[in-house]
């Protein structure tokens, strides 16, 4: 019995060490040929000008042609994701206290824009915001605006709405799913040593949703930062975004090293995102800290 | 330390009335329990008071003031939750202090005043400490230290020690009484656990489908239940129904529809009134052979037994009727043993019901 016992562990025992890397194989090779091997091939053909290689002069050519744009989009990612995290999280948190069913209904309707694709949004927001479109209208009709004059939107300031209108919902989202789950009673802990509902939301809410505001942002951040369709079709003056100028040079010129050291400054920029949210991510959920 | 007083406070969701008409005043320093089963109403009224709900109709005051419709925040109010709700990203530190840093105390006062808190709550030493790193017991009086800390007018408990094991529980009924002695504040608390209540409370408050059942000492309480339900729910009870057959001023004889006369000492009960006859099991006396004095003797079965350590919970047939009584485990040889009790006419609890039979 016990021979019989051994034989079917020394005959199954190789088979069941092998079965998990089967399973993972379709996965592994998944990432390694549509993700890795692009991203590994793009940097070094970011490194590399005809027969010079290595070379820094794709960086050096697009730090000259496009530094503008780098410093736009820095900015635009930056102040886009902050304005989308303080407005999403505004948003959640009326959402989470209020439990009405205007915050319930107005909850549900910013909801919709999650699931539009950002050319629906540009194209929308070229109309809303064109020098005589829905908005400057409004505007001129409130005397706050001569529409012989009107506000310039195709610039940082209509590419900033586009990503808002998008991303504000986005981040309510992921944050009211967190806040959702956050018992009532450490709120009601909270009011009965006298905190008022700013004090909640600053004390008690924000801290306790750290990891989902983080995740929120980090999101946002990639997002605005690859996006190509709404600072395409939503600026038409200089500096735009560098998504725009890397299809600018493959589409024009053909010059595939400039788009790609553009593309490496891109993931550069994402990296410390992503970086920072699996380590701090990964380890909250999976350790509790 | 304020009075708590209710008038008339009335909850409901729905069609559901959670809290009826409900009427009843808190003296100053005075403990008070309510006491019932789950969906009684006991929490909800306690969330009346902290101000987590607002009742439908009726007023709540502390003191003189009217707090019925005064958010929580501004009720001078000290509440300690079943399940603790420590804020788990604060250390046990700030847990104490946030309340006392909202009222902008200075800043060596609220170190004082979280100091002294921990330490009445045998605390100190632990004020680096994640709510995490605490053991339920610790953290139930972390719980407790941020409720006194601010030193409210009331002191609300939701049954706070639920989520303890039985013996720390034990521990902590005698603390939380003490502490609530030692700061002479007015405190209501609420639990479903009647050990607790005995122990804890001033006056424990009986509450049944949203309304006041009874409300007494543990000694009224106990021995002198108004009514079927809270005999039942406040120690073991057995059951018999009856009627007056005889009323004197010497005795008052029972009959039950079984035809067992039963003597007792209550007074005021008028000829065919229907009555429940409650027996506590510390009040029947059982023997094995049959007594000399057979006056309240009846002849009893063995039906069933469950071990209890040191006794037996025995269930006897008396007549129809099922009786429980301790017997010491030694004693109780098998079932269908015959057995004879003695009900002791003085301790027998008698709840008038209604309608008189004649």
């Amino acid at each position: 019995m016990r021979s019989g016992r051994s034989e079917v562990k020394r005959r199954w025992g190789g088979a069941s060490k092998l079965l998990p890397l089967l399973l993972l194989f379709p996965a592994v090779s998944f990432v390694l040929v549509l993700y890795l091997y692009p991203l590994f091939s793009s940097v070094i053909r970011s490194f590399t000008l005809g027969a010079q290689s290595p070379t820094f002069a794709n960086y050096l050519k697009a730090w000259a042609l496009y530094k503008k744009d780098i410093l736009f989009t820095v900015e635009v990612a930056l102040l886009g994701t902050f304005l989308s995290i303080v407005l999403g999280l505004a948003l959640a948190c009326y959402a989470r206290i209020s439990r009405s069913r205007a915050a319930r209904f107005v909850n549900s309707l910013s909801r919709l824009t999650i699931f539009l694709p950002y050319v629906i949004v540009g194209q929308m927001m070229r109309s809303f915001l064109a020098p005589h479109g829905f908005l400057n209208v409004i505007l001129a009709n409130m005397k706050v605006i001569d529409l012989n004059s009107p506000i310039q939107f195709f610039n940082i300031r209509g590419l900033l709405l586009g990503f808002l209108w998008k991303e504000v919902p986005f981040v309510s989202f992921i944050v009211l799913s967190s806040l959702q789950v956050v018992d009532e009673r450490y709120l009601e802990a909270a009011r009965s040593v006298g905190a008022k509902t700013r004090h909640i939301v600053l004390s008690i809410l924000i801290p306790m949703i750290k990891p989902a505001i983080i995740v929120g942002g980090v999101l946002t951040f990639c997002t605005i930062v690859s996006t190509f369709t709404l600072p395409y079709m939503l600026v038409t003056e200089s500096p735009t975004m560098v998504t725009v100028d890397i299809a600018h040079r493959v589409t024009y010129f053909r010059d595939y090293g400039v788009a790609n050291a553009l593309g490496v400054f891109l993931y550069l920029l994402a990296a410390p995102m992503a970086i920072y949210y699996l380590r701090r991510m990964v380890g909250e959920e999976i350790y509790g800290y | 330390m304020p009075q708590v007083k209710l008038f008339d406070v009335t909850k409901r969701y729905g069609k559901v009335t959670a809290v009826d008409r409900l009427s009843l005043i808190i003296e100053d320093q005075e403990m008070v329990t309510f006491l019932g089963p789950s969906g009684c109403g006991k929490t909800t009224t306690l969330r009346c008071i902290a101000g987590f709900v607002v009742p439908d109709a009726g007023h709540i005051f502390i003191g003189d003031q009217d707090v019925t419709n005064i958010p929580p925040e501004r009720r001078d109010i000290g509440f300690v939750f079943q399940n603790f709700a420590l804020w788990p990203h604060m250390t046990v530190y700030q847990n104490l202090a946030f309340g006392l840093r909202l009222r902008k105390l200075p800043k060596r006062e609220i170190k004082e005043r979280v100091h002294d808190a921990l330490a009445l709550v045998r605390m100190t030493g632990l004020e680096d400490r994640f709510p995490r790193q605490l053991s339920g017991g610790q953290q139930q009086r972390v719980a407790l230290a941020r409720a006194l800390v601010l030193r409210p007018r009331v002191l609300l408990l939701d049954e706070p020690l639920s989520n303890l094991d039985a013996k720390l529980r034990e521990e902590m009924r005698f603390e939380i009484r003490e502490l609530q002695r030692q700061l002479q504040i007015t405190a209501v608390y609420v639990t479903h656990d009647q050990a607790e209540a005995l122990v804890l409370s001033d006056r424990i408050v009986v509450l049944n489908h949203g309304r006041i059942e009874q409300i007494g000492t543990p000694q009224e309480i106990y021995q002198r239940p108004a009514s079927q339900f809270v005999a039942s729910f406040i120690g073991l009870c057995s059951f018999m129904e009856a009627h007056v057959v005889e009323s004197s001023a010497e005795r008052v004889l029972m009959r039950t529809e079984d035809g067992l006369v039963i003597e007792t000492m209550s007074k005021g009960l008028s000829l065919g009134q229907a009555v429940t006859l409650a027996l506590r099991p510390e009040f029947i006396d059982v023997s094995w052979t049959k007594p000399e004095n057979s006056q309240n003797v009846f002849q009893a079965q063995l039906v069933r037994f469950a071990y209890l350590g040191e006794n037996l919970d025995c269930w006897l047939k008396v007549g129809k009727w099922d009786v429980r009584v301790h017997l010491p485990a030694s004693r109780v040889q098998k079932l269908d043993q015959q057995l004879w009790v003695r009900l002791n006419p003085e301790k027998i609890i008698v709840i008038p019901t209604e309608g008189v039979l004649l």
